[in-house]
C-alpha cells in the first residue's frame, strides 16, 4: 500500500526507494555478522550507497552550476555538464530514515530485523514517507511486530489530528502562500512594510504547511494503530534559538544531534572544535533544505546565532539575559526566526539583500504600502492570537484529545463542519512546501 | 498474530472497533454529506447564492464558471407554471439572448412557455449530456442549443471540465479517452459530482466573504457583459493570421471542420439520444456571428458551412430540428449588433431575442 501510494507520484522511483531500503537492510546484516575495520567498512559502504542517489539527484546538477560559475568567474576555460534530474519526492526523508536504522544496528542500539517486508514498510510507510516525521527504527518497528487492537480513542485522536493538519495547512498555509508569493514574485515594487508582513506571513505558512503535514502524517498513523514523535511543540514561543530546534522539525534536529553533532564530538571537545561542530551542522541542516545557497546560508545562519548565543550565555549579559523575563526573550527568538525566513523564502542571495535592504533602512518608501497592508496585518494579529491562547489551554500539547471529552453528537457535527470549512476556505491548492526537500 | 501494517484493518479487530470505525467516521462522513447537499444545496440557498451571485469583472473565471452553473442548477429546480423552454450555449448565448424579451414576445402572443436561458463560458458539445440531470427534467419541453463553430472541438474545456461533469455519461462516448490518464481530475469530477459544497466552493466561499463584509449585492443583469455601452461602429477587417493550432479555440474550430467524429459531434448524438428517450424536444441552431469575425485569426480557413452542414445532417438523423443559418444572415450581416467577434451587442440581442422568441412560436408544439 505504501508503495502504491508512492507511485503515484513517479513511478520509477519505486525502484530507487526500494535500492535504498535493500541496500540497508542487506548491510545491517553483514555489519552485525563482522567486527572490527571490517564492520566499520561495511558501515561506510552502506552509508555511501544510501547517500549517493540522495548526492546524485538533489545536489549533482547544482554543485555542477556552481563549479561551471567559479571557472567562469576565473576565466577558465572548464565547464562540467550533469543532468538535472526530477527529485524523487521524499528522498530525504527515507534516506535518513534508513539510514539511523544502519547507525544504530552498528551501534548496537537496535537490533536487525530478519524481515524485508517489516523493513520496507519501515522505510516507507506511507503517512509519513513524503515529509517525516523522520522515525527511527527503535520507534517504529516494535510497533509492527505486536498486535495492535483498534483503540476507539486512536481513532478519534487520529481524525482530530487529521483535521487539524488540513486546516492548518489549507485554509492557513495555503491563504497565507497568496500574500507571500506576490510579495516574493516581485519583490523590488513593495516596501519595506510589505516585506516586514511578507516575511511574517511566510513564518505562518512554513510553520502550518509543515506542522499540519505532520499532524495529518501523525493522525492517519494513530488511526491505524501507530504512534509517531511529534515533529513540532509551538516553536514560535521559545525563548532561545536552541529552544526552538528543539521544537522545530524536532525528529529532523534530534537525527543531526545524534548523527553528526554527536559524533563530532557535540561540546565534549575543545572550544573551537566546539564551535566548528555547531556551525558545519548547521551548515548540513541548511544543505538537506535544497540544493542552493540561499538554504546553506541559513542554515549558517542559525548555526553563527547557536554559536554566539553559547558565547553571550557563559558571559554575565547572557546570564542577566537567561534570567530575564520570557516574553522579551520570545519576540527575540521569533524576530530572529522571522529574519531568516527571508533568505530562506527568496529565490536568490541577490534577492534576499534586496529585501534585507527595503525591511531594515527605513526611508520614505517604508510605509507606502500601509493602507494595502492593513487587511493582511489585522489577520496576522487573529492568527498570533489563536496561537497564544491555544497554547495557553494546553491544545496538542501532551497528545490528549480535546474531542474524545467531547459528547458524541457535539464531536460529530464538529467533525462535519470542519470539513466543510476546510473544502470552502482552502487557499488554492499548494504543495507541501517540505515535499519539496 | 503479527501485523505488518501493510494491513489497514487487522483481522483481529473487535467487534467494538468496527462500531467506533461507523460511529466516528462514517457518520460523520454521512453528516458532512447532508449538510454539503441538502443544507446548503437546499433550494431556498440555491436560489439565494443565483440572486446575490457575482457578474464577470469581480470574481474569477473558475467561479463565475460556478456561478452560471449554479443559476442552472436554480432554475432546473424551480417550479413554473408553463412547460420550460431551456436556450442552452456558450458565452454568445449569455450576451446573445434576452429572456425576459423572450418572455414579453411570448406573452403577447399567448404562448405558454418559459423561456430560461443558460449561457456557460465556453461551453462545448460534448458537456450537453454532461449536464443532462439539468436539461432533461420532466417539466422541460424543448431544449434549445445554439453553437458556436467551436462548439464540436475534440479537447475539454479548461475551466469547466471537473464541474460539468457527470460519470457516467463520460464513458459513453470517448471523452473517458481524454481524462483516463489524468487521476486527480477523475477524482476531482467525482467529488464535484457527490458533493455540492465541493462543486461550488468558490461561489459560496466569494458570497460568505461579501456577506460578512457587508457587500453582498444582487445580481444587477443577467449578461457576462454591462449592458449600456455605445454601439460598435462598422468594422474593416483584413484578414489575420491565423493563431498557432496549438491555441485552444484555434484547435477546437480545426477540430470542428475536421470531417472527423470528435468528442464534440458525439456529445450532440448523444444528447439527441437522451432527449428522444425523455420525450424532450431539441433544436440545434447557431448563434448569429459576425461576417467580420471570419477573417480573424482564431477562425481564418475554417469553414462555416462544413460545420453547419454537419450539424444540419446529424439532426436530420436524429429528426431534431435544425435551423439554417441563412434565417440569421440579416443579423450577421451587420457589424454594429456585435460588440466583438463572438457576442451580440444589446441591440444585435435584442433584434436575435424576438426573431427567436417568433421563430420559437411556429416550431414548439404547444
Amino acid at each position: 500500500m505504501s508503495y502504491l501510494f508512492y507511485s503515484f507520484a513517479h513511478p520509477p522511483y519505486i525502484f530507487l526507494l526500494f535500492t535504498v531500503t535493500l541496500v540497508n537492510y542487506t548491510t545491517g546484516f553483514f555489519i552485525v555478522k563482522t567486527s572490527g575495520k571490517l564492520r566499520k567498512f561495511l558501515l561506510i559502504a552502506g552509508l555511501t550507497f544510501s547517500f549517493a542517489p540522495l548526492f546524485l539527484f538533489k545536489y549533482s546538477y547544482w554543485l555542477t552550476q556552481s563549479f561551471n560559475e567559479i571557472m567562469a568567474l576565473l576565466n577558465i576555460q572548464l565547464t562540467c555538464h550533469a543532468h538535472n534530474f526530477l527529485l524523487p519526492v521524499g528522498i530525504s526523508f527515507y534516506t535518513f530514515q534508513a539510514s539511523s536504522y544502519l547507525i544504530d544496528v552498528y551501534r548496537g542500539r537496535t537490533e536487525i530485523t530478519e524481515s524485508l517486508l517489516e523493513f520496507a514498510c519501515f522505510v516507507s510507510f506511507f503517512p509519513q514517507l513524503v515529509a517525516g516525521p523522520i522515525v527511527r527504527s527503535i520507534e517504529f518497528l516494535p510497533q509492527l511486530s505486536v498486535n495492535r487492537p483498534f483503540f476507539k480513542l486512536d481513532l478519534i485522536r487520529g481524525v482530530e489530528l487529521v483535521i487539524i493538519g488540513y486546516f492548518k495547512k489549507c485554509v492557513v498555509a495555503d491563504n497565507c502562500a497568496v500574500f507571500v508569493d506576490k510579495i516574493y514574485s516581485n519583490p523590488d515594487i513593495y516596501s519595506g512594510l510589505s516585506h516586514w508582513l511578507g516575511a511574517l506571513f511566510f513564518t505562518v505558512q512554513i510553520y502550518t504547511d509543515f506542522s499540519g503535514y505532520s499532524d495529518i502524517a501523525r493522525g492517519i498513523g494513530r488511526i491505524i494503530g501507530f504512534k509517531f514523535p511529534f515533529n513540532f511543540r509551538w516553536p514560535y514561543l521559545s525563548s532561545s534559538l536552541r529552544e526552538f530546534w528543539r521544537r522545530w522539525h524536532m525528529t529532523l534536529y534530534f537525527w543531526i544531534r545524534d548523527y553528526i553533532y554527536i559524533p563530532l564530538g557535540g561540546n565534549k571537545v575543545g572550544y573551537f572544535r566546539f564551535i566548528f561542530n555547531i556551525i558545519f551542522t548547521w551548515f548540513l541542516c541548511g544543505l538537506w533544505h535544497g540544493a542552493g545557497y540561499t538554504y546553506v546560508i541559513w542554515g549558517l545562519y542559525h548555526g553563527i546565532l547557536l554559536t554566539c548565543g553559547q558565547i553571550v550565555k557563559r558571559t554575565r549579559i547572557g546570564k542577566l539575559w537567561g534570567n530575564s523575563h520570557i516574553y522579551p526573550r520570545i519576540i527575540w527568538t521569533f524576530s530572529l526566526t522571522v529574519v531568516g525566513w527571508v533568505i530562506f523564502r527568496s529565490r536568490s542571495i541577490g534577492e534576499a539583500l534586496l529585501i534585507y535592504k527595503k525591511m531594515f533602512f527605513i526611508d520614505k518608501g517604508f510605509f507606502m504600502d500601509w493602507e494595502d497592508v492593513t487587511i493582511p496585518l489585522s489577520y496576522l494579529v487573529i492568527l498570533g492570537f489563536i496561537h497564544i491562547i491555544t497554547y495557553r489551554f494546553k491544545y496538542d500539547v501532551d497528545d490528549r484529545s480535546v474531542m474524545i471529552r467531547t459528547p458524541y453528537p457535539l464531536r460529530t457535527i464538529a467533525v462535519a463542519i470542519s470539513v466543510i470549512i476546510i473544502i470552502l476556505f482552502s487557499g488554492k491548492q499548494e504543495a507541501f512546501i517540505y515535499f519539496a526537500f | 498474530m503479527r501485523n505488518i501494517g501493510f494491513i489497514l484493518f487487522p483481522s483481529n479487530m473487535r467487534k467494538i472497533s468496527r462500531k467506533a470505525l461507523f460511529m466516528e467516521m462514517l457518520i460523520p462522513i454521512a453528516l458532512f454529506y447532508f449538510i454539503s447537499n441538502y443544507i446548503i444545496g437546499s433550494l431556498f440557498f440555491v436560489n439565494k447564492m443565483d440572486i446575490y451571485a457575482p457578474t464577470l469583472e469581480t470574481v474569477t473565471l473558475r467561479t463565475y464558471v460556478e456561478k452560471q452553473l449554479m443559476h442552472l442548477e436554480a432554475k432546473s429546480r424551480s417550479v413554473s407554471n408553463y412547460p420550460k423552454v431551456l436556450i442552452v450555449g456558450s458565452s454568445s448565448v449569455a450576451n446573445g439572448v434576452d429572456e425576459n424579451i423572450i418572455q414579453q414576445v411570448w406573452t403577447r402572443n399567448g404562448f405558454k412557455a418559459s423561456p430560461l436561458k443558460h449561457g456557460l463560458t465556453g461551453f462545448l458539445a460534448y458537456e450537453l449530456p454532461l449536464i443532462k440531470k439539468f436539461l432533461l427534467k420532466s417539466d422541460v419541453k424543448t431544449v434549445v442549443y445554439l453553437y458556436n463553430m467551436f462548439s464540436f472541438g475534440d479537447i475539454l474545456q479548461p475551466e469547466g471540465v471537473s464541474l460539468r461533469w457527470s460519470t457516467r455519461e463520460l464513458f459513453k462516448t470517448s471523452i473517458w479517452k481524454k481524462v483516463i490518464n489524468d487521476p486527480s481530475l477523475i477524482a476531482k469530477g467525482l467529488l464535484t459530482e457527490i458533493f455540492f459544497v465541493v462543486k461550488y466552493r468558490n461561489l459560496i466561499k466569494e458570497l460568505i466573504i461579501r456577506l460578512i463584509e457587508g457587500r453582498l449585492e444582487k445580481l444587477p443583469h443577467q449578461f457576462d457583459y454591462q449592458p449600456g455601452s455605445p454601439r460598435p461602429q462598422k468594422r474593416n477587417l483584413k484578414e489575420e493570421d491565423p493563431l498557432p493550432p496549438t491555441h485552444w479555440v484555434r484547435m477546437s474550430l480545426l477540430a470542428s471542420d475536421s470531417g472527423r467524429n470528435t468528442i464534440g459531434y458525439q456529445g450532440l448524438v448523444r444528447f439527441f439520444i437522451l432527449a428522444k428517450k425523455a420525450g424532450i424536444q431539441v433544436i440545434v441552431a447557431p448563434i448569429p456571428l459576425p461576417e467580420f469575425s471570419l477573417v480573424k485569426q482564431h477562425k481564418v480557413g475554417i469553414s462555416q458551412s462544413n460545420i453547419d452542414k454537419r450539424v444540419k445532417n446529424l439532426a436530420n438523423k436524429f429528426d431534431v430540428i435544425n435551423i439554417e443559418r441563412k434565417t440569421i444572415k440579416f443579423i450577421e450581416k451587420d457589424d454594429t449588433y456585435f460588440q466583438d467577434h463572438v457576442h451580440l451587442h444589446d441591440m444585435g440581442r435584442d433584434v436575435y431575442s424576438r426573431w427567436l422568441a417568433n421563430y420559437l412560436i411556429q416550431h414548439i408544439g404547444l
